[in-house]
């Protein structure tokens, strides 16, 4: 009984188990999760010396204002010489210096990703990097757009993680408040049309943030508001902005001082581009107080009973199955509501229910989680894990770009044998903010070194779970990934899979002595009797991995 | 998405983004000539950005920097003449001349059965045919059981999804698949076949993996392996070469998404390099959306004669420009209607006008025509779905009429 439990808590609940972590949890699968919810988040040792986005704030983003002006003043400039020459040259620098910022952004991805992938694949509270993920998605900032891109590591360092095993009211807040979100969603240039900044400007209010809160974040499209309730919130959080940096056009416009103050997570409240007056939000009328405006419609959103149940549901779909027992989220919600938001509670109620026990494998893992589930099961992590922690850019548009993955010894350590030879075979990189770019321009002068490998073997293995549907950081939009099974079944995808996993096994089958026993040690009682007497006839070892991994009980949980 | 310098270059626009488009793409096959192509396009395309209402008095005041040259003005983006009232967005300039020869319609000032704000919900209840969350299968999907003979008989009627997950306007249970291009090599038959021994008693994934055997297959036979396909033109191009066929593929669908423009919505062209001139986003999507459009109609042939494409998004956004040099979620969108078979050159519209008081709640375009009455005008003319049939695919549209004469008579 335990160790089914045990492999329920691990691949339900977890990351998938990694070499010993079934026999570790089977001496008590329930309080192997709950120690799990009662452990202070701390940061990943992967993560030190990661930039804050203080740091990308005065670095990065002033860069990314400053680039397209310094571009078209060269041009100008040359083009009133007169002399082809120089035109000709500021064109190509252009170029180049764009191109360099392309491959700053896509670096730094990449060792962001690489990173978290490597917390994944190597913690010992894979329940916690669940509930961070699951967290992350349902506040979701994506690498989908500039120059927030440049933030979805930190944001989910730094306002996600903190308060996993906290309140849902300090994770909000933390969100609403942090430059990858603001920016992400256009609140860091809405401003109060009654504002002394709209009357001096002529600019005004960004619905986008205020709509996807009520929609998305907490009381669900389902919760009760309207099209005034948007426009209220959205008012009511007017100059929540950005530290550090402004957008060059409001700076031009004199909305506020060119110098932005300094701020927690970049954070910035301007108090003239607040809407001034009572805003009556939900039904309830909030007085003007400034920030604390805003603050406070926002702390009664988060202990409203349809965001408790709203969250409850979505938390129960991610663990349970994609149509959960009512009287399981009513019972979550309430304990959401009770604890004051509390998301460990919520979650603490989950575990204890009896229904995600009863071995149903009722959820189909999103291509990511799958990806990291196998690579678990092998013990291994990618070369980048034992990569230096990244420098903030020095960036000089004339030379090449070649910083971040210097220092680097590490040989790549998934990418090998077979595997190495079709990823490098495999067309150029696919990733969302573009890899490629990197590969023509600043990889170009590394190629052949380890820390080039180690980068293209972080690239491959993106584009293998981009393969599968999901583009890791790249949720479509601000909804996140869908999270049911009809969402990740389509036929590709389930092909993508099958090939991942004849390719892993073919690379690393000498890991692997006895694929009957590679079974046990991570689906434990799950594995079914098909699959044990398949693994058993299996025609070679890699095969007999191969199955394992691309198996239905993998595959599911 | 592949991400190219082109669309790279463009994000030095404030705060456009730095990466567009994420399609999808799905397909059906029968024995008939008549082919369909849906392309939905997701995010809220601006209507009166890609069809502007030029015509309309005091236009340009309305929508600010948003506006582009009238038709003939002489400004370096003029936007392309439909009619008096009416004119195309200047980056569609093959769409355009679709227009022109007689191929192409616009549907404007028109929405779903949906009127609310969240794309999300506009989205889904686009896919599923009905705003009836309780609704598990899509539009496509149930149409599919109600072709006409001659487009079911002979071999068993196909299903796709290119792009490795499916939208869920196709999801149910007619047969259904998807196909992109391989990333790995083959996987030996001898495990592809003791793979589906295990899957056997899975009621997903055996369905699912069946599906995709006979999608690679096909895939194969024509010669698509290798291509990087994860964008929209691509991903047209494709279907042409699934579509054209004799006894090839009939129906299909494309996601073009990202179209939501909240701010910097007009990033017209303001970096020259020795690599070329480079667009805002928003002008990116336009001119990718029209290179779709022509690789299509070049890919089709012959078969364009009998080839019918509806484009649409879920709704319109808002008429005035707003503090962020962008539109927000509004109502009345617009589309597009073409190929060989369609009766073009006109804008199918009932305008509501763009006066304060006819605007929607004061902020938006009206919408005056359901989009469902252009869905089911094609498929009963040019598919030849029975009427009966409507009450089933989109259910709770009874009311609604199919808009006549879209398709050539032949």
């Amino acid at each position: 009984m335990a160790r089914r439990e045990a492999a329920i808590a691990v691949n339900r609940f977890g990351l998938g188990a990694a070499p010993g972590e079934l026999d570790l949890a089977a001496a008590n699968p329930k309080r192997w999760l709950l120690e799990q919810l009662d452990s202070r988040s701390t940061t990943p040792r992967q993560f030190s010396g990661f930039p804050s986005s203080v740091d990308h704030m005065k670095n990065y983003y002033a860069r990314y204002m400053t680039i397209g002006p310094e571009v078209r003043r060269r041009q100008a400039e040359a083009k009133r010489s007169g002399d082809q020459a120089a035109i000709d040259k500021s064109a190509a620098d252009g170029e180049r210096l764009l191109r360099g910022y392309v491959a700053w952004v896509n670096e730094m991805l990449g060792l962001e990703w690489a990173a978290r992938t490597n917390v994944a694949l190597t913690t010992q509270t894979p329940f916690h990097e669940r509930l961070v993920r699951f967290w992350s998605n349902h506040l979701v900032v994506p690498a989908i757009k500039q120059p927030s891109t440049i933030s979805v590591g930190t944001y989910e360092r730094e306002a996600i993680r903190p308060h996993v095993n906290g309140k849902f009211a300090d994770m909000l807040m933390a969100s609403a408040k942090h430059a990858g979100m603001l920016i992400f969603l256009d609140n860091n240039i809405s401003i109060g049309p009654n504002s002394p900044a709209a009357k001096r400007t002529g600019r005004g209010l960004n619905e986008n943030l205020g709509r996807e809160i009520l929609e998305l974040h907490t009381l669900g499209v389902e919760g009760g508001y309207d099209q005034d309730d948007v426009i209220a919130l959205a008012l009511g959080i007017t100059g929540w902005s950005t530290a550090h940096y402004l957008p060059s056009n409001l700076i031009r416009d004199k909305v506020s001082p060119s110098e932005a103050p300094n701020g927690p997570y970049a954070f910035a409240y301007y108090d003239d581009w607040h809407e001034p007056g009572p805003i009556k939000l939900m039904g309830k009328t909030y007085q003007p107080k400034g920030l604390a405006q805003g603050e406070e419609m926002l702390n009664d959103l988060v202990r409203h009973p349809n965001t408790a149940r709203y969250l409850a549901t979505k938390l129960a779909r991610h663990l349970v199955s994609d149509t959960p027992p009512q009287s399981l989220v009513e019972r979550m919600a309430a304990a959401y509501l009770a604890k004051d938001t509390d998301l460990a509670e919520m979650t603490r109620v989950l575990v204890e229910a009896p229904e995600p026990w009863d071995g149903a494998l009722a959820k189909l893992k999103q291509p990511e989680d799958y990806t990291v589930s196998t690579l678990r099961a092998l013990g291994l992590t990618l070369a980048s894990d034992r990569v230096p922690a990244p420098k903030l850019y020095e960036f000089d548009a004339y030379r090449p770009v070649r910083t971040m993955w210097g220092g680097s010894r590490a040989e790549p350590s998934v990418l090998v044998g077979p595997l190495a030879e079709s990823a490098m075979s495999a067309p150029e990189p696919d990733m969302d903010a573009g890899m490629d770019a990197t590969m023509e321009g600043g990889m170009q002068a590394r190629a052949g070194t380890p820390q080039a490998q180690a980068y293209r073997e972080v690239v491959a293995i993106y584009q293998s779970v981009a393969a599968m549907g999901q583009r890791p950081m790249g949720a479509p939009g601000p909804q996140g990934w869908y999270d049911r099974i009809s969402d990740w079944s389509g036929a590709d995808s389930i092909l993508k899979r099958i090939e991942w996993s004849v390719a892993l096994s073919a690379a690393h089958a000498d890991k692997v002595p006895d694929a009957r026993d590679f079974l046990d040690t991570t689906l434990g009682d799950l594995a079914g009797d098909d699959l044990r007497t398949e693994v058993s006839r299996a025609a070679t070892r890699e095969q007999g991995l191969s199955l394992v991994l691309a198996s239905t009980e993998f595959q599911r949980r | 998405m592949i991400i190219t310098r082109r669309t790279a270059l463009g994000a030095l626009g404030a705060s456009s983004l730095l990466t567009t488009v994420a399609p999808g793409f799905a397909l059906a096959s029968a024995e008939t000539d008549r082919r369909f192509l849906f392309i939905f396009l997701r995010g809220g395309m601006d209507s009166l950005t890609a069809v502007p209402a030029y015509g309309e008095p005091g236009f340009k005041a309305l929508r600010g920097s948003l506006a582009d040259g009238d038709p003939g003005e002489g400004t370096s983006y003029d936007t392309l003449k439909l009619d008096g009232l009416f004119a195309m967005n200047p980056d569609l300039a093959f769409m355009h001349s679709l227009y022109t020869n007689g191929d192409l319609a616009i549907l404007h000032a028109s929405c779903h059965g949906y009127r609310d704000r969240s794309h999300f919900d506009a989205q889904d209840a686009f896919d599923r045919g009905t705003v009836d969350k309780a609704m598990k299968s899509g539009w496509l999907n149930r149409m599919i059981a109600h072709l006409p003979g001659g487009m079911k008989t002979g071999r068993e009627t196909l299903v796709m999804g290119l792009g490795p997950t499916l939208p869920l306007s196709l999801r149910g249970s007619e047969a259904v698949s998807s196909w992109s291009p391989p990333t790995a090599p083959k996987v030996s038959g001898d495990t592809m076949e003791r793979l589906a021994r295990l899957y056997a008693k899975d009621e997903v994934l055996h369905p699912a993996l069946e599906k995709g055997l006979s999608a690679q297959s096909m895939g194969e036979e024509m010669g698509m392996g290798s291509e990087e396909a994860n964008n929209f033109v691509l991903f047209a191009e494709a279907a042409a070469r699934f579509l054209q066929p004799a006894g090839g593929a009939r129906i299909a669908t494309i996601d073009y998404g990202n179209w939501d423009s909240h701010a910097d919505q007009n990033g017209r062209a303001n970096v020259v390099t020795s690599a070329g001139t480079f667009h805002g986003r928003f002008a990116e999507m336009y001119l990718a959306l029209d290179r779709g459009v022509k690789a299509f109609r070049d890919g089709m042939g012959d078969a364009w004669k009998d080839t019918v494409v509806i484009a649409l998004t879920e709704f319109g956004r808002t008429v005035r420009i707003n503090g962020t040099r962008g539109t927000d979620h509004g109502t009345g969108g617009a589309g597009f209607v073409f190929g060989g078979a369609v009766k073009g050159g006109r804008v199918i519209a009932d305008w509501p006008g763009l006066k304060e008081s006819q605007l929607n709640d004061g902020r938006e375009l009206k919408a005056t025509i359901d989009n469902r009455a252009l869905l089911k005008a094609v498929m009963r003319e040019h598919l030849g779905v029975p009427e009966r049939a409507f009450a089933d695919i989109l259910p709770g549209s009874d009311g609604i009429a199919p808009l006549e004469g879209i398709v050539r008579s032949t």
